[in-house]
């Protein structure tokens, strides 16, 4: 196990809600993409970014959950 | 499912491809009963799979791409049922000597098949590609496309070119003949391009499904490949080996279906 790899909170309770979807690889991937088109680093994130970051990974999960699935995601990380 | 669930599922395909490989290896009752087990067990595996993936298709509650990719997939495996079915029923019930036709009604199903299942597969890849997930390592993916080159390569030395170059096979026979190594090229190429996107999601739910998607349609693709090296070469009859494939194919499919199913239902709970 990595366990939480971010001194971030909000980057790390993002990676708690995805690593044991897509693993710990990815969601890191996954944290740092969504970043990156926000123009931040993982370690930068901070309250305001949730609502786009959690839009941004429900838009990726959805290939693997579908919309539904991917919606709750979402809203999972809203409610950080 | 639950996890006990799943585990009893696993048993009872583990089960059907014991009995394939006791009816191939011992052949009770000879070869009559060999070439109706060979028939029917495909037509079973095929059913099976079309009752997993409509509950995979209906754990999507919403219309996406996501659920059209599942949908299309699961359309394909009906075509598949179709195809087992008539070639069964030809030649259990109507005596057709199959081996010796070049194409049939049953053709006509799996070439369809064919397109509703590669393109299922092509809109989970280009799902892929359009999220926002690493693509990852550069020099891996390299060696995965020239691998696949290399492949391609040997199997239209072995398999494409003796058949465009033969002489006496009518050109209609020859398309048939043709269209299938071309399919499966295809689908052995899309079930890599899972393969390799699916090794990096190590440790989450998401991978299973994919793993066995791709592994199913990889398993099929290989046995059709091998299908059509043998009965080009007269070699292939019922009751072979290269069976199994097909339905340890249709069973993975299966199984990537109740994964996926598991995965979606999991996440009904809400927050």
């Amino acid at each position: 196990m990595m366990g939480n790899v971010y001194a971030n909170r909000y980057a790390a309770q993002i990676f708690a809600i995805l690593s044991p979807l897509i693993g710990e690889l990815m969601a890191k991937g996954a944290i740092r993409s969504q970043c990156n088109r926000l123009g931040i680093t993982e370690d930068g994130i901070e309250k305001q970014h949730i609502p786009v970051l959690a839009e941004g990974v429900k838009k990726a999960m959805t290939l693997f959950v579908g919309s539904e699935g991917a919606s709750q995601i979402e809203k999972r990380i809203r409610l950080i | 499912m639950r996890a006990n669930r799943i585990n009893i599922v696993w048993y009872f395909v583990l089960a059907i491809v014991f009995i394939n490989i006791f009816f191939y290896v011992v052949k009770p009752g000879g070869e009559m009963v060999l070439t109706i087990v060979s028939d029917l067990l495909p037509v079973i595996c095929s059913l099976i799979t079309i009752v997993a993936l409509w509950g995979t298709f209906k754990a999507f509650k919403v219309h996406d791409y996501t659920r059209t990719a599942w949908f299309l997939i699961f359309v394909g495996m009906i075509m598949n049922f179709l195809g087992e079915s008539s070639y069964s029923y030809q030649e259990i019930i109507l005596k057709v000597d199959l081996a010796n036709i070049a194409y049939s009604i049953s053709d006509l199903f799996w070439f369809s098949s064919y397109l509703f299942c590669i393109t299922g597969l092509s809109i989970l890849i280009r799902g892929y590609f359009k999220s926002d997930f690493p693509i990852g390592n550069q020099l891996h993916l390299t060696m995965v496309m020239l691998f696949l080159v290399l492949l391609i390569a040997i199997l239209i030395a072995v398999l494409l070119q003796p058949i465009v170059k033969d002489v006496e096979t009518p050109m209609l026979d020859k398309v048939v003949y043709l269209l299938y190594p071309i399919f499966d090229i295809i689908q052995v190429i899309i079930a890599c391009a899972l393969l390799f996107i699916v090794r990096k999601f190590k440790g989450g739910l998401v991978k299973a499904p994919w793993r066995l998607i791709a592994a199913g349609f990889l398993f099929m693709a290989v046995s059709d490949i091998m299908f059509s090296y043998f009965s080009w070469n007269d070699a292939y009859g019922s009751g072979n080996f290269i069976d199994l494939g097909w339905n340890a194919g249709y069973l993975l499919i299966a199984m990537a279906g109740l994964y996926q199913k598991n995965l979606v239902k999991s996440l009904d709970g809400g927050v």
